[in-house]
């Protein structure tokens, strides 16, 4: 006799299969290696069909599935535990951004793909993977994959206050990166207002050329 | 900026993602109608999340042979389930070895299979393939026999719709087609997934005239049957033929990695047109 109160396997094979562009998103940028983020995703999957009696139904099955791969990540893909970031705490400065105008901040847009530039579309990637892991998790798992904050807390396993705080941070730190590659590139010009304590505004090219070429 | 932007700005995230309950929404859109700044930090902060998304995306791309190696891992996950657990015997009996192996010996196949399809199989097939094809003959030799064992015993297939072909896919690890061989009279009558040495091929039965014609279709990488067999040209496609125990084998590969064999009793030129007839 079949039960039927459990996801049947190929009920879950085919919910999983829809799920693997997102597990693989986030196991590439958690691993930032893709044959380790394929092993990770599979790691994820034979582990999650095995406990999908403990998947309630009705509830987001892309957040499930993220959570065991994180887990499975932190037990099997790091050693030692997690790394909290120092910077933990809430925002003392929640205009921290207040430095860049609203006319930089629209010449870093491009309003057509309603996107960044994609000068400066190409370096997320690399922006993205300079962020300490936890905000570069929250990030991905709300602006990528679009989980909630509640979600995301679950599956970070911190209060959702942090979640948003990690998020802002994120962000924040992004946004100031892609200033510094916009001024670089002379997509915008230098800001009259004084820029922020902690992120440096004004860029020393050869600095950042030597920065670039460190990652080509 | 005006000082009521201390106030919005830690709420234009939250909004953005969603989470504003609907009275802050319209506060903060009240505002946003008022305020430059605050509506272009909301342009831009959608602006890099879009851009985000096209990034993560484009970076780790699900590729079909990615897909195809989490389908055949999650297959074997749930043939070994099925193992374990007695309340899916039921379920068990409904798939492939009814009657061709007992239980026990036919689960100790699975899990080997399964032992192969946790490794990479972008990476490690293709040194298995390589280690299959190097093989002591002995188990291509045991690999031939059990299609001529399976092909003797002839026993009653488990679905006879070739709209469920597709339903073995996982199982099998390649697409499973059914060769057309009405040009010569053959008519199919039905397929079951039988374990052959340590893997699984699809097993669909044809009968033509007095004969009975049993072809294979599996994954050629995990199949070395042609390291047992004498090589030919049939319309410029190399096919590879034999016989064992009075049973006439002819295997093909195709480009995509297809394998099949027919075993027969017709003789070995007539089993090779079959099986050069596939491509």
């Amino acid at each position: 006799m079949i039960r039927t109160d459990r996801l049947t396997a190929k009920a879950f094979e085919s919910g999983a299969l829809g799920e693997l562009s997102p597990l693989l998103g986030v196991a590439t940028r958690l691993t930032r290696n893709p044959a380790d983020a394929q092993d990770l995703v599979q790691d994820t999957l034979l582990k999650a069909m095995r406990a999908r009696d403990q998947f309630e139904a009705g509830t987001n099955l892309r957040a499930w599935l993220i959570r065991i791969l994180m887990n499975t990540f932190i037990n099997r893909y790091r050693r030692g535990g997690l790394e909290r970031s120092v910077l933990e705490g809430p925002d003392a400065d929640p205009l921290a951004d207040g430095w860049i105008s609203a006319t930089t901040m629209e010449a870093m847009r491009d309003p057509e793909a309603q996107a960044l530039r994609p000068m400066l579309a190409a370096e997320i990637g690399h922006a993205l993977d300079e962020l300490p892991e936890d905000y570069r998790m929250a990030v991905v798992l709300s602006d990528v994959e679009e989980l909630s904050y509640k979600e995301i807390a679950e599956i970070m396993g911190c209060p959702i206050g942090t979640v948003m705080s990690r998020l802002h941070r994120g962000r924040k730190l992004l946004k100031g990166r892609l200033y510094e590659h916009a001024r670089a590139m002379g997509i915008v010009g230098p800001e009259t207002e004084v820029g922020p304590v902690g992120v440096q505004p004004v860029v020393e090219l050869d600095r950042y050329r030597a920065k670039k070429a460190a990652h080509s | 900026m005006s000082s009521s932007c201390h106030h919005f700005v830690p709420r234009l995230e939250p909004l953005r993602d969603g989470e504003l309950s609907p009275s802050e929404v319209v506060d903060v859109e009240q505002h946003l109608s008022e305020c430059e700044r605050c509506t272009e930090r909301l342009r831009l902060g959608e602006a890099l999340r879009v851009s985000l998304k096209q990034v993560v995306h484009a970076e780790a791309p699900v590729t079909a042979g990615f897909e195809e190696r989490i389908r055949l891992a999650l297959a074997a996950e749930s043939a070994r389930e099925s193992r374990m657990n007695p309340e899916h015997e039921a379920q068990l009996r409904m798939l492939s070895w009814r009657g061709i192996l007992p239980i026990a010996s036919a689960a100790a196949v699975v899990m080997v299979w399964a032992a192969t399809a946790n490794n990479r199989v972008g990476d490690v097939a293709t040194s298995q393939s390589h280690m299959y094809q190097s093989a002591a003959p002995a188990s291509v030799e045991r690999l031939l026999e059990d299609l001529v064992k399976n092909h003797e015993r002839s026993t009653a297939p488990q679905f006879t719709e070739a709209s469920l072909l597709s339903q073995l896919e996982p199982e099998v690890g390649v697409p499973v087609r059914l060769p057309n061989f009405k040009q010569y009279g053959a008519r199919w009558e039905g397929v079951s997934v039988v374990p052959v040495n340590n893997q699984r091929a699809a097993s669909l039965s044809y009968r033509m005239g007095g004969h009975r014609l049993t072809v294979y279709v599996y994954n050629a990488s995990r199949f070395p049957v042609r390291g047992a067999l004498k090589q030919r040209v049939v319309r410029d496609e190399p096919v590879y033929v034999g016989s064992r125990y009075g049973v006439s084998i002819a295997a093909t590969e195709r480009r995509d990695g297809v394998g099949y064999a027919v075993a027969t009793d017709l003789n070995a030129d007539e089993s090779a047109e079959l099986v050069a007839s596939i491509y």
